[in-house]
């Protein structure tokens, strides 16, 4: 190449100015004996055609350009003296954006009006959209509160418009020059707020108020505050505003604004999004400003800019309580808190929200806000332990709930109104109770990585001593803390707490008050002794019947408790009368009814129990799927849970698996939003939708959701249970019985005894499973062993009849009987039989297989006498059952057909 | 009480020495430099998004510490963009070794709402750029600084490198495509 650069450039500024056609000639001409320049040129001028994004698009220049601005560099532009029918009079603020002036519309009306001009100096096109921007906001507004628009446009190529002058002042020198006191003060925060609050509801963020944007003037005696300065402000989309302008953003508008009143996410360099709840924190700073005389946050005297500390600042630090800085009360730092918190989530919803409570201050109404300090503990405790105070926090709504529904209840039926407001009283001292001491108690709790519930429930039981309650409140927050105890079946303490509660309360405490206890006392017993547990809840019955009507849900609710003890003493009786009560509930409430649908699955679980109202269940859950599919969203845990119930009913029948499939996908999916991964809830979704597609023939697709579950919770004791029997049940499938037993070893940890009734249930199956697997590794003490301990705990959950039980039983006697252990495998399954046949008597299809293993058994020794004799006994007392299966009685005579052909055979020499 | 140093700086460079721009120069760094480090320092594990820097180092620098005559401006704002280049390039550049082997929690850069991102990558990549013409041709060089780093307007870059505003903008088209070649053939691969 001979060409300099110099000359490169020169044709290339030449090259640049021509069309494409004349280019080629041009260059040959100008360098027709240099290829290499020509080719050099030519890459320049392509490239000059395409461009690159950082060159025409560059990062910071913008920036730099509006630091620039801010740093005031650029020299003042000459003020016009007209523009069209304005006659401008003088500059009256000054922004990042332009000026605004002062000036005389002369027609088609005489008025004053404020004036506001585009900067032209600095303006690109950037700005020229923010400034129709700003327009197109104000002009969407209509309130008293916000200074209306007039006229806008263009004039040559001075973009302007012109807008409501307030002739008024800036609101703290209203303040100051007015001498306002505290209420006249916070009131013009009020109607700052329904202004702001007026712009919000129409998707507007104003982003830079501050008091100098915020105009008073008096009217009649009246201070009225105009909004003004929407240059800065954000249009977000709403239902009015469907046709949204995402491109109304500020350049560095933000940063040229004030920092002093911007909220922690405005000056945070993450960028997090910026909402409404902006303004709120804003609105907060001026308050503060207003009621304390000086910022939350100030910059060093003296410093000028300190952007930097004072972002940090805004973003890290707990401002001083305005009621240490400034002469006011304690309330008003609550307000501020919560208008003024670093999280948009815990600040005021609205400026409504907001002006509300400043509204309540002024007249001396409970506020909205409360201490920040309960409520930040709970926070941080909640986000700690999750799961534990998710259930935790269920049981102080249900517990808060059931005490407010009983003080409803005693104004219902006309009592006496101070007896109800004692009732409130008690159940604000149990919600604080429960808040604190459950919730928020700093020890021993907050450090806990995985807290249990029952821990929290100890601990708070040993805290009541602590107190100084009035004996009523005590019996309520004892009530309190012994419902939750049974509801995690922790029954015997539970009952330590009722029973104290009741003494507390004495034969002449609140009745009503007295029957919730009782209640709850009953239930208690629902496992460890129905028997009494029934009787107590008799007595509650027919006093709830007496107290508050027959229909009456407490009457009702106490009336299927006992049914549902009932069913524990016997089965079929129990059964009808929860059919009886929940045809009662449906009646008095009506069929779609939340305590109609409540009762039923109630039912459902309860007719779940045993295989002959598998089908009875199903009906009953899918009508409720389907009532509760029209009405909740997707996530709606009692949807959720209809829909889980279902799909183990289908599994567990063999029927619709693709149905069952679907389900559990669908609950496994709500649940993992709902309650999290972890939650043993979910995993047991997931390990069901595992069986489900093991029983589907699909073993392949079940294990690769055992394997992803296994992998994120193996670490985790308790919640890899689940999984673990499912990962066993895969290995068991295919004979591999070393590795699901050393599986087993490994991972089956200690038995927790406080662990709740799931949890215990799958360390009950993983140790019948286990017997199972060592039986067919022939070691059979350890089977056993393992079978014992498993039907044990899990007859102590589901009932010593239950299903699965009854099926690991009959495991246990034909492992007794494989090693000749008979009298063992006999004793066992005669006293299960006992037990059938009180709880269901012989014509269920629970009782039939124990009976029909036990003439197996003696078949297989050749005891064709009792083996006989055990059929026969058995046809007889069918016979003599009212209303009979004849199913059963068929397969019972053809065992007895069996079994004496067998004895004929045997005979024969 | 004389002058505080860089505004004695300014007024000798204003009239013409030479010297001055030199020393001028780590004087502005310096105090570039200190605001990034002092505010999040390396050990914070965060870096100054150039939003915050670029503002910072402006009010800083024409803070009422530093009295700048209105026909030092240019002058000053040339020096300026010398100074922030420095630093953008140095964050960047501690911020990608940082993200390539350091420990340091590496933290975007992206700090304006509304998506300028300015990637420390892309901030080298013009670096790389900008050296190079700088060899070829300092005065494209000087405007294209001036231009990204300094913010200036076609005028004031005129008024600086004593030239037409004609010819700035002639000679930033040729800056501008140079400019776009050599980056699109750093982005083919490292030559």
């Amino acid at each position: 190449m001979t060409a300099s650069w110099d000359r490169i450039k020169e044709v290339f500024t030449q090259a640049r100015e021509l069309d494409n056609e004349s280019r080629d000639s041009f260059l040959q001409s100008e360098l027709g004996n240099d290829p290499e320049a020509i080719s050099e040129v030519q890459s320049l001028l392509d490239s000059d055609r395409e461009g690159h994004s950082l060159i025409d698009e560059p990062t910071f220049e913008k920036e730099i350009q509006s630091a620039r601005n801010a740093a005031a560099l650029n020299p003042p532009e000459p003020v016009p003296s007209t523009l069209g029918p304005y006659r401008i009079e003088r500059l009256i603020g000054q922004g990042g954006m332009g000026r605004v002036f002062l000036a005389t519309q002369l027609e088609p009306i005489r008025r004053k009006v404020a004036l506001k001009l585009l900067n032209t100096s600095i303006a690109g096109r950037e700005l020229e959209r923010r400034f129709e921007a700003e327009r197109q906001v104000l002009a969407s507004l209509d309130h008293p509160g916000i200074a209306r628009i007039y006229d806008g446009g263009v004039v040559g190529d001075q973009p302007y418009f012109s807008m409501e002058f307030v002739d008024g002042v800036p609101l703290r020198e209203f303040c100051s020059r007015n001498d306002l006191d505290l209420k006249e003060r916070i009131l013009l925060v009020a109607k700052t707020c329904d202004a702001v609050q007026h712009a919000h509801r129409n998707g507007i963020i104003h982003r830079d108020l501050k008091p100098s944007n915020i105009l008073v003037r008096d009217v009649d005696g009246e201070p009225v505050v105009k909004v003004i300065d929407f240059g800065v402000a954000k249009v977000v989309p709403t239902e009015s505003t469907s046709s949204v302008d995402l491109s109304l953003h500020t350049e560095a508008g933000q940063l040229l604004g004030t920092p002093e009143y911007m909220s922690p996410e405005q000056v945070d360099p993450s960028g997090r999004t910026i909402d409404t709840r902006s303004d709120i924190y804003s609105l907060g700073v001026v308050l503060y400003e207003l009621v304390t005389g000086q910022l939350p946050f100030a910059r060093p005297t003296g410093d000028p800019v300190g952007f930097l500390e004072l972002q940090r600042r805004i973003l890290k630090d707990a401002p001083p309580q305005a009621s240490e800085v400034g002469d006011t009360i304690q309330e008003l730092d609550w307000i501020l808190q919560r208008a003024m918190n670093k999280s948009p989530d815990d600040r005021y919803a609205s400026a409504d929200e907001f002006a509300g409570d400043l509204r309540r201050f002024l007249k001396n109404e409970p506020l909205v806000a409360g201490p920040e300090t309960s409520r930040y503990r709970a926070r941080k405790f909640i986000q700690r332990n999750r799961a534990a105070v998710a259930a935790a926090a269920a049981i102080v709504v249900l517990l808060v709930g059931g005490v407010a529904a009983s003080s409803w209840f005693a104004f219902q039926a006309n009592r006496e109104r101070a007896a109800a407001q004692v009732r409130v009283q008690q159940m604000t001292a149990v919600y604080d109770f429960l808040l604190e001491d459950l919730i928020t108690a700093p020890n021993p709790f907050v450090n806990a990585k995985d807290i249990r519930v029952l821990e929290v429930l100890e601990s708070a039981t040993a805290a009541i001593d602590d107190r100084d309650l009035a004996p009523e409140t005590e019996a309520a927050t004892r009530y309190a803390l012994g419902s939750s105890l049974s509801n995690l079946s922790q029954n015997e303490a539970a009952r330590v707490q009722l029973e104290r509660a009741l003494s507390l309360l004495g034969e002449h405490g609140d009745p009503d008050l007295r029957l919730d206890i009782r209640h709850k006392l009953g239930a208690s017993y629902l496992n460890d002794d129905p028997e009494k547990g029934v009787e107590i809840l008799d007595e509650v019955v027919t006093e709830r019947r007496e107290r508050n009507g027959p229909d009456a849900f407490d009457t009702l609710d106490a009336d299927l408790e006992r049914a549902q003890a009932m069913d524990q003493l016997d089965f079929d009786k129990g059964l009808a009368e929860m059919q009886r009560v929940v045809q009662d509930i449906r009646r008095a409430f009506g069929p779609e009814h939340e305590h109609t649908l409540a009762a039923t699955v109630r039912l459902a679980d309860t007719m779940g129990r045993h295989p002959s109202h598998f089908k009875e269940a199903e009906n009953l859950l899918r009508e409720t799927l389907g009532t509760y599919a029209s009405r909740h969203p997707q996530d709606d845990y009692r949807l959720v849970s209809v829909k889980d119930k279902l799909a183990y009913n289908l599994l567990r029948q063999g029927q619709e698996l693709d149905y069952a499939e679907q389900l559990f996908r669908e609950s496994a999916d709500s649940f993992r939003r709902i309650l999290g991964p972890d939650h043993e809830v979910t995993l047991n979704a997931s390990h069901n939708l595992a069986a489900c597609l093991f029983a589907l023939g699909r073993p392949a697709d079940a294990e690769v959701i055992v394997r992803e579950l296994w992998e994120q919770v193996r670490e985790s004791a308790n919640e890899s249970l689940p999984l673990l029997s499912v990962l066993v049940n895969i290995h068991l499938g295919r004979d591999e019985f070393s590795v699901a037993d050393s599986l087993l070893r490994t991972h089956v940890p200690d038995r927790d005894p406080d662990a709740g009734d799931l949890l215990t249930t799958y360390y009950a199956r993983l140790r019948i499973t286990h017997g199972v697997v060592l039986k067919e590794l022939d070691r059979v003490d350890e089977s056993i062993e393992a079978l014992q301990e498993g039907i044990a705990l899990l007859g102590s959950v589901h009932g010593r009849t239950d299903w699965h039980v009854q099926v690991s039983v009959r495991n246990l006697c034909r492992t007794y009987a494989g090693v000749g252990r008979h009298e063992e495998a006999f004793a066992e399954l005669q006293k299960n039989i006992d037990y059938l046949l009180e709880d269901l008597g012989p014509s269920d299809t629970g009782t039939q297989p124990a009976i029909l293993l036990m003439a197996e058994l003696h078949r297989d020794l050749s005891d064709w006498e009792r083996a006989e004799s055990t059929l026969v006994r058995y046809e007889e007392m069918l016979l003599e059952t009212e209303g009979f299966d004849e199913k059963i009685l068929a397969v019972v005579r053809d065992h007895l057909e069996t079994t004496r052909e067998a004895r004929r055979a045997a005979s024969l020499p | 009480m004389t002058d505080p140093p860089i505004t004695q700086l300014l007024r000798r460079y204003g009239e013409g020495d030479q010297e001055a721009f030199r020393q001028l120069l780590p004087a502005v760094y310096e105090e570039l430099h200190g605001i990034a480090l002092k505010k999040v320092g390396p050990q914070s594990g965060q870096t100054l998004s150039p939003t915050v820097l670029v503002h910072e180092a402006y009010l800083k620098l024409f803070s009422a510490g530093n009295p700048i005559r209105l026909e030092d401006r240019p002058h000053f704002l040339a020096v300026a963009a010398r100074a922030m280049r420095h630093v953008l390039v140095d964050q960047a550049r501690a911020r990608t070794a940082q993200k390539r082997g350091g420990n340091q929690p590496f933290v975007t850069l992206n700090t304006s709402a509304h998506g300028h991102e300015a990637k420390s990558e892309e901030v080298l990549r013009l670096d790389r750029a900008l050296e190079e013409l700088a060899t070829k041709d300092p005065v494209l060089f000087q405007i294209v600084e001036l231009r990204f780093f300094g913010g200036l307007q076609q005028s004031e870059i005129a008024e600086i490198i004593g030239k037409s505003e004609r010819t700035v903008k002639r000679e930033w088209a040729v800056a501008r495509a140079w400019l776009a070649r050599e980056l699109r053939a750093d982005e083919a691969g490292p030559r």
